[in-house]
């Protein structure tokens, strides 16, 4: 106060001597004014006019003047008389507006610009213990992440799921990053728990599951208890933390503030980004209740409004959802229309084998046909072989098997058979046997049976014997079977019913032409009659010769119904014709066909 | 709903886990396990008309071996001694586990002090004088079993009453 009436005394006494001096500077003025207008016109009218405006603008001159001279020589404004006001000042025009901070800030920029030129450790030092532990923890959590991106890198990089990753990436068109993100980072955050740090008291929890197993208070003291624990035993520094613990798929996640413990549970591999979101949801809860967290006394209900703030942070991420949009991408459609459309040429294939394959089995168990050569293309299918003219058509066989006619070539050479069914098909159609005539063919020898006419049977014998496949002819035919039997004779000791030596086979042959001619009767319902007629020579009386010979021709029958067991009641007639000129001591059976 | 921090502190031995037990979930064993570090169980429990969720630090009993970690005590607002009234020397360890709080966290914690094991008549070791002077010191001693159930819950109560400052 004293300073400043002393400033405002000073002031005053200038405007004082001021007033005094007025009147003579006026008058001087006005004086030069009126000899100036004795020379001009203009110059007396502007007098007459302007005279008192410019008398005081000179006034005003002459004050100014006088003014700066005085407070040239006044003494500058004390230090101390400043630094009094000076707080004061800027105090209350800080309140006003920010005018005060622009007009110093150049001033400031300049001066820390200057200092960092001059000397950079001030700077440094002064900043050091505010933001040191920020940057620690700052470049700890980027060497982490860094590591951990690095450790997923070499794991990646050289594991068959890797190749796994990358065909996907490939498929998907995403980058490989990208995929092994998806894959990877697959994490729920299951339960926070936010808790008062000194006494170990539980403030909030969120849990993402309907029911969680542990008690969340005793979660939260023992979780401090282990904290304290672990720094107890493991470190001096009060200010080491237990930023994680790992059990397993599940890790906890510690962040802390002054007074609270945000733990995090997550299961799964979670990205060190989540931190960050952490760490600013407790910021969040610790600016808004910065006063409840101070006064806590073990109230929880007043934290109830932190609840929506720790819900945001129960995050997850799902791979499944990435990998079920992965696969309805373009390639996987194709791939998926591919892979039918294999399989569907896949099946027409197969058919298509299954038939011609058992085309050409069934061709080979033909008679007739000699295959040589298959072959099976994608379009066309080729066969060739001998074929006998007699032999089933192969293309009636194919369209049997379902196979494309056209899409074959069957080329068949003509050959002659020596099947037994198709020498005999050949031999019927070359004999053209009449109605009651058969032919069969076994081991090469045909045999015709029937009854025809006996031209028919001379044809036919010289016919039969040219066909190929065919060794022998035989004829069935009954009257050259009567023919045989009646030509054989068995021969006795002359004067005697006992037969001469080596007789049997012709005993024997008897027996069998009689047993064939009489089979070949029944089936042609021809009534046929045995005779056994003996023999004897001119020796003897008449009356001898005829009884010798009925004798021999009864020991005959008897031979032969003794040979053939299945004829024993076959009727024989006896019949001793005597003393016979050309057969001598002899007997033979004849046959005769009743028409 | 307020929770609150307790611990329970006394030598090895003691009974201090037989009696948070007793008190926690009414039953009793015989078997002595020793508590390596903090066994923590809640209770709670209204106190006129008051509900208070007891968090309860059932500390590692301290021997020749093992001293009570004070960082366990941090925050807590009140705590038992636990004294075995068939050894002596237990009694003293209390005295010390008392003094050492009172330099640790301040001499405003309230605690009560629990002579256990009163059930052994025949074995007590702890004489009516040396109560009566701990007493005089200020002390607040209740004789409770774990065994019995003698006393437990009401030294709970009691406890409680001391942190809600309910005379």
């Amino acid at each position: 106060m004293k300073s400043k009436s002393l400033h405002q005394d000073k002031v005053e006494r200038i405007l004082e001597s001021e007033k005094t001096s007025d009147s003579s500077f006026t008058g001087e003025a006005l004086k030069n004014n009126v000899e100036t207008a004795e020379f001009d016109e203009f110059g007396s009218l502007r007098l007459l006019l302007l005279s008192q405006e410019q008398s005081k603008i000179s006034q005003l001159e002459a004050k100014v003047k006088t003014l700066q001279s005085q407070l040239d020589t006044l003494p500058p404004a004390s230090s101390d008389e400043v630094s009094d006001v000076l707080p004061k000042a800027i105090k209350q025009r800080i309140k006003i507006d920010n005018q005060l901070s622009k007009a110093t800030l150049p001033i400031v920029v300049d001066n820390i610009r200057q200092s960092v030129k001059e000397n950079p450790q001030i700077l440094a030092d002064a900043l050091f213990p505010a933001i040191g532990p920020s940057i620690r923890k700052a470049i700890a959590d980027a060497l982490a992440t860094m590591v951990q991106s690095l450790n997923q890198t070499i794991e990646y990089s050289f594991s068959p799921r890797s190749i796994k990753w990358r065909l996907e990436a490939f498929q998907t068109g995403k980058s490989f990053a990208e995929v092994v993100l998806i894959k990877t980072l697959l994490y729920r955050v299951e339960e926070i728990f936010l808790i008062h740090k000194e006494t170990g008291l539980l403030i909030q929890h969120v849990s993402a599951n309907i029911g969680t197993g542990q008690d969340a208070d005793m979660v939260s003291a023992m979780l401090t208890a282990i904290q304290d624990f672990v720094r107890d035993s493991f470190s001096n520094s009060a200010d080491a933390n237990l930023d994680t613990l790992k059990l397993g798929e599940l890790s906890v996640w510690i962040e802390r503030s002054q007074d609270l413990l945000f733990a995090a549970v997550i299961r799964g591999n979670a990205p060190l980004s989540l931190r960050e979101k952490f760490r600013t949801s407790l910021e969040e809860i610790v600016i808004d209740q910065e006063e409840e967290i101070k006064k806590f006394q073990g109230d929880v209900d007043s934290f109830e409004r932190s609840r929506p703030v720790l819900q945001e942070c129960l995050q997850y991420q799902l791979g499944n959802e990435n990998q079920s949009r992965g696969l309805l991408t373009p390639f996987n459609f194709g791939l998926a229309f591919l892979s039918l459309l294999l399989c569907i040429v896949g099946i027409f294939w197969f058919v298509d084998y299954w038939r011609w394959t058992s085309y050409i089995s069934d061709l080979k168990t033909q008679k007739g046909i000699v295959v040589t050569e298959t072959e099976r293309g994608w379009f066309h299918h080729s066969v060739e072989g001998l074929r006998d003219p007699l032999a089933n058509d192969p293309i009636n066989l194919l369209k049997t098997h379902n196979l494309n006619i056209e899409k074959t070539y069957s080329r068949w050479e003509e050959y002659q058979s020596s099947n037994p069914e198709i020498v005999l098909n050949r031999a019927n159609a070359l004999l053209n046997p009449p109605k009651g005539v058969s032919l069969t063919f076994a081991n090469g020898i045909l045999l015709i049976s029937g009854n025809a006419t006996r031209q028919w049977f001379d044809n036919a014998k010289l016919v039969a014997a040219a066909i190929v496949g065919v060794k022998e002819v035989r004829i069935n035919n009954i009257y050259d079977l009567k023919e045989k039997l009646e030509s054989l004779n068995v021969f006795f000791v002359c004067n005697s019913v006992d037969y001469e030596k080596d007789q049997s086979q012709a005993i024997s042959s008897i027996a069998n032409q009689l047993a064939e001619i009489n089979n070949v009767a029944k089936t042609q319902n021809l009534n046929i009659q045995f005779e056994s007629r003996g023999n004897a020579d001119e020796k003897g009386s008449t009356d001898t010769n005829n009884k010798i010979s009925l004798k021999r021709a009864e020991k005959l029958a008897e031979s032969v119904r003794s040979i053939l067991p299945d004829l024993k009641d076959l009727k024989i007639k006896l019949n001793g014709l005597g003393a016979t000129e050309k057969v001598g001591c002899s007997a033979s059976i004849k046959a005769t066909l009743e028409q | 709903m307020i929770n609150k921090k307790i611990c329970m502190l006394g030598a090895s031995g003691v009974g201090k886990t037989s009696l948070v037990q007793r008190f926690v979930r009414s039953i009793y064993s015989g078997k002595y396990h020793m508590t390596i570090g903090v066994k923590i169980d809640k209770k709670q429990i209204s106190v006129a008309g008051e509900d208070v969720t007891l968090m309860l630090w059932d500390l590692q009993g301290e021997d020749e071996e093992f001293k009570i970690r004070p960082s366990f005590l941090r925050g807590a607002s009140a705590y038992f001694l636990v004294v075995d009234s068939t050894r002596h020397e237990t009694l003293i360890n209390a005295f010390a586990i008392q003094k050492m709080i009172e330099t640790e966290l301040g001499k405003e914690i309230p605690f009560v002090a629990l002579f256990n094991k009163s059930d052994l008549v025949d074995n007590l070791q702890i004489s009516a004088d040396e109560v009566q002077d701990f007493e005089n010191q200020g002390w607040q001693i209740m004789n409770t079993s774990a065994k019995t159930g003698e006393m437990v819950e009401e030294s709970f109560v009691e406890l409680t009453k001391k942190i809600l400052k309910i005379s």
